[in-house]
């Protein structure tokens, strides 16, 4: 008795490893109809900096907005201060910041770090 | 306990141990997929992709930064979300600069649609990146790229500018009892050049009819209002024609290129002869303008 317990839980160990091997590697859930907060981190920077740049082309912001709430429905002006801040921190292009910076005046979140950004338009 | 025995427990066991790991695996904690690719996004998403990265480059003006975020789409999903863009775009007349810039793009991407003619005809480059802050409260402010721009909306056109003599004539000018709303009807065309001299081997050519011009900027103008119209962005009907919709009892001038140089005056809506008993119908002015060839 003792050994076909044995015997059970060792094929329940190897169908439970075979059956996560399938799951997660082999064949996994295929994903086709993703959303854009799941973008990879370069494609998520350049969709926050595509919206910037939308704004300033349509100055259409309840747009802006829509399409920041993908990433962030609770606070959609938080992806483009975060972009803003690291672009300034790594010397990134200045147009870019001041899209983003005015982008987010538009919506209310600025920050004293994109404060000497958004004096001009870009 | 014998062999068979021994195999039927570790088979139940190991397909039981299977399915609860599929369940596990699908079901419960499937993948997580957070580094995805722009090909991976629903195709509404994907479209707005397309459409972002067109309106990066009007502001920007870097190709190759439009190839880059391109470069994982699907050529048909660009050029679908690319052309559905610059048809809405010139039908909402957004400023001719964006347009231009957007059309340049699109031709660089190998993406064409008939509303791209008339803006990439124009001699000078698109100027990309050049747009002012806009608004923030306003929906859809104009957005003017240039000091300059091409097409300027003027709230109200009175007074007008001195008028000046066009170099287009009106060749016909017929009231059509077709169909409603009343509208107007502009067909543009260039005139056949003089025949030159030919030898009689030649003659049995067709001579050159006219030349339908797209891109020509139709301005119809009113007391207290004017609007804007282009050639060559209904090419079905024709290269060269553009329509208005039309008030009645409100007299219209029709002008070429700028507002100030009306071929035609004090247009009004007429009304169609019908059978007794019957409604009055409001007629269309169909309208063929004609500019001589140039050299």
């Amino acid at each position: 008795m003792r050994k076909a317990v044995l015997l059970a839980l060792m094929g329940l160990a190897l169908g439970v490893g075979a059956g996560l091997l399938i799951g997660w590697q082999l064949w996994p859930v295929s994903y086709t109809n993703t959303a854009p907060h799941q973008l990879r981190q370069d494609y998520h920077d350049d969709y926050v900096l595509m919206v910037a740049a939308a704004y300033q082309v349509e100055g259409n912001l309840n747009a802006a907005t829509d399409r920041l709430s993908l990433l962030d429905p609770e606070t959609p002006g938080r992806p483009v201060i975060d972009l803003a801040e690291r672009l300034i921190a790594a010397d990134g292009g200045e147009q870019d910041i001041r899209l983003l910076a005015h982008l987010a005046q538009a919506l209310g979140v600025t920050s004293p770090t994109l404060a000497p950004y958004t004096d001009a338009a870009p | 306990m014998n062999h068979r025995g021994t195999f039927l427990i570790l088979a139940a066991g190991a397909i039981l141990g299977l399915m609860l790991g599929l369940v596990y695996a699908w079901l419960i904690d499937p993948v997580d997929l957070y580094n995805t690719t722009p090909d991976l996004l629903r195709s509404d998403y994907l479209h707005e992709w397309v459409r972002l990265t067109a309106l990066g480059y009007v502001v920007d003006g870097n190709v190759e930064r439009v190839q880059a975020r391109l470069a994982p789409v699907n050529d048909a999903d660009v050029q679908a979300a690319f052309a559905a863009l610059i048809e809405s775009y010139a039908t909402q007349g957004r400023p001719a600069e964006t347009i231009r810039a957007l059309s340049y793009l699109a031709e660089q991407i190998g993406v064409y649609t008939p509303a791209m003619d008339i803006y990439l005809g124009a001699d000078a480059p698109p100027t990309p990146g050049s747009i002012p802050s806009p608004s923030p409260q306003a929906p859809i402010p104009t957005v003017v790229l240039s000091p300059t721009p091409t097409f300027p909306a003027p709230p109200t056109l009175s007074p007008l500018p001195t008028p000046r003599p066009s170099p287009y004539r009106v060749v016909t000018q017929t009231l059509l009892c077709e169909g409603t709303p009343p509208q107007l009807q502009v067909l543009v065309r260039q005139a056949p050049p003089p025949a030159p001299p030919v030898d009689e081997e030649e003659q049995e050519e067709a001579p050159l009819g006219p030349l339908p011009l797209p891109g020509v900027v139709l301005w119809l103008t009113w007391p207290g209002g004017a609007d804007r119209a282009v050639t060559g962005l209904r090419p079905l009907i024709d290269p060269g024609y553009a329509d208005f919709t039309l008030e009645p009892d409100t007299p219209y001038a029709l002008s070429v290129d700028e507002p100030n140089a009306p071929v035609i005056s004090g247009l009004t809506v007429q009304t169609c002869p019908g059978e007794e008993g019957t409604q009055p119908r409001l007629g269309t002015w169909y309208v063929v303008l004609e500019i001589e060839a140039r050299e």
